[in-house]
């Protein structure tokens, strides 16, 4: 049904003698909307909410035991140095996750795609790159993770069996 | 028109999907355990076991399935390893294993593969039953070693199942089991007991206890693994050189007349010895990996070629694509493979030239003898590798090496075999 003029003509009075009112409440949702949003971009930050996830568990625990437990998830996870790349980033590997857990599609072995493999690789030499700079691994794109693979995340033996009760 | 309707449903369906996914994801999460349900022992029935577990039946089923191999060895398909390797006729020449050597399909067909075999009779000893089935359990209770001379027919009647839980599991407790009496007593003589083993090392011996070399003692028949002076095929070799139990060999070569040996399947002793077994790798991280299915995880009982899950056995451990990993290991076979085709080809013409001198006048017995001998070593090792079910995989080194003395003994042979006969080398 299209709207008949009168209609129309009331519309646009009742707007106009609202207007700063509307203004303040349109401000006020994009205000928490945007609260929302940046505490949802926080939190999701805090290692104990990567940890809550089931598929998590076995990487959770393993890191909190290992010499890299004082750093969050993202620090090492998050690429770092490019805010419009981290957050497209969350919001690609945020849905794949919440997906994947709902669904119960993810593996036992849970592994670094090639995104996210060059993303942890470039957090290690964020803080180690003066170590190794000066050495032959440096030449070309060095990948920390072929060898120090089980360094935060532990062996695969480590992660134990199924549980019998 | 009225658009509101469509906007309300976009955000229900919205906020029903969200709803869903954090109460699957933070609320009402998989369990990761499971609950032990006391089956009776003597239930051999794998679909009895499999109500309880239902994820680890389920790929224990997959064993039915006959495939390929993602190599080129291998696999779960009957074939004839003898259309690939004409040297084996030679080579087995005068045994079972020149009429009928096929590749084995898998823990499920295992009792229909032996009954369908071609190097066996119903009056076959009964030891031939030993790993085909669950059933071994009960029959050693009841018959202890006799059940191993008796006539296999006698036992078949016994016999409804293949290889099911049982062989590897205590049915009160889950944990697992050897049921295989040869490989019990043969732990223990190296002062292992089983029963007493940790878990790691059970996922390694519930496997190693069929997948093993092993002969039949003369008169009692029993089946023992040939291991006292340990799991290298030399050391084993130098054990079958000491006669042991008045054992001499499987067959003497009708051509060459030699008292051969047959390997059998001596996946444990090659693995046990390689990098992987090495760095504490059992053969169920990579043959039976952890897996998960609705989010629960279970040990994958589909055991097959680690190359049909490279995910989840291979990049565990190492990091590289599964194309890559696929990619060395199809090398590694190959390699094995070229080197154990020319071994085995090269002791099919020594056995012709040891018979060629053996057939002549005025041989000398001595010479002859010796070439013999190197006949007999350089078939072992070639059989030691070929009659094992990796490809050399299981550990490329020793493969290679064992493979490399195979051709070097088996031309001594000719060598001695030339000189006997008077022949310059």
């Amino acid at each position: 049904m299209p709207r008949r003029n009168e209609d129309s003509a009331d519309f646009d009075a009742v707007i106009k003698r609202h207007v700063w009112r509307l203004v303040g409440m349109g401000a006020c949702l994009g205000a928490i909307v945007v609260v929302v949003i940046f505490s949802g971009y926080h939190l999701g930050g805090f290692s104990y909410f990567c940890g809550s996830c089931h598929s998590m568990e076995n990487n959770y625990f393993a890191w909190k035991t290992s010499r890299h437990k004082q750093f969050a998830c993202i620090e090492c996870h998050m690429p770092r140095d490019n805010l419009a790349y981290a957050v497209a980033y969350k919001i690609y590997a945020g849905i794949r996750d919440l997906a994947g857990e709902t669904m119960r599609t993810y593996p036992f072995t849970i592994k670094l795609t090639g995104h996210a493999r060059a993303i942890a690789n470039s957090n290690c030499l964020r803080c180690h790159f003066s170590t190794v700079e000066k050495t032959p691994m440096a030449r070309g794109n060095p990948e920390c993770m072929k060898c120090h693979r089980f360094l935060v995340h532990g062996r695969p033996v480590e992660q134990g069996g199924n549980r019998l009760e | 028109m009225n658009k509101r309707p469509f906007v309300v449903i976009a955000v229900a369906v919205i906020l029903i999907l969200a709803a869903a996914a954090a109460v699957r994801s933070f609320f009402w999460k998989p369990s990761d355990r499971s609950e032990v349900r006391v089956i009776p022992e003597g239930e051999y029935d794998p679909a009895v076991w499999g109500r309880h577990y239902p994820l680890e039946y389920g790929s224990f089923q997959k064993n039915q399935e006959m495939t390929a191999s993602p190599t080129d060895f291998g696999g779960s398909m009957k074939f004839q390893h003898s259309l690939r390797q004409p040297e084996i006729l030679t080579n087995f020449k005068g045994m079972a294993f020149s009429k009928d050597y096929t590749e084995d399909r898998g823990h499920p067909h295992a009792l229909t593969d032996l009954k369908e075999s071609g190097r066996i009779t119903l009056q076959s000893p009964g030891a031939c039953m030993t790993c085909k089935s669950a059933h071994i359990i009960d029959i050693y209770r009841s018959s202890g070693e006799a059940y191993a001379r008796k006539p296999l027919g006698e036992l078949f009647a016994k016999m409804k199942y293949s290889i099911t839980c049982a062989n590897c599991h205590d049915p009160a407790t889950m944990s697992l089991r050897v049921s295989n009496p040869a490989f019990i007593e043969a732990m223990r003589k190296k002062g292992i007991d089983v029963a007493k083993a940790p878990r790691e090392e059970m996922r390694s011996y519930v496997c190693g206890q069929c997948h093993a070399e092993y002969y039949f003692e003369p008169e009692t028949s029993r089946v023992v693994l040939p291991w006292d002076k340990g799991l290298h095929p030399e050391q084993v070799y130098a054990f079958y050189g000491g006669k042991p139990g008045g054992f001499e060999g499987d067959w003497v070569h009708p051509d060459s007349q030699t008292a051969m040996l047959k390997a059998q399947h001596p996946d444990f002793e090659i693995f046990s010895a390689g990098t992987h077994a090495r760095a504490g790798i059992s053969c169920a991280d990579c043959h039976m990996p952890y897996m998960r299915e609705r989010g629960r995880k279970y040990s994958s009982h589909w055991v097959t070629s680690p190359m049909k899950h490279i995910d989840a056995s291979c990049r565990r451990c190492h990091p590289e694509e599964a194309k890559w990993i696929l990619s060395r290991v199809k090398a590694t076979q190959k390699n094995v493979w070229e080197l154990q085709h020319t071994a085995g080809t090269t002791v099919a013409k020594a056995h012709e030239a040891v018979a060629r001198a053996a057939s002549l006048n005025g041989t000398n017995r001595a010479e002859l003898d010796r070439a013999k001998e190197y006949l007999r070593k350089a078939q072992w090792y070639w059989d030691f590798v070929a009659a094992e079910n990796s490809m050399g995989f299981h550990n490329p080194a020793l493969c290679l090496n064992i493979l490399g003395q195979s051709i070097d003994l088996a031309h001594k042979a000719r060598e001695a075999a030339g000189k006997a006969a008077g022949i310059a080398p």
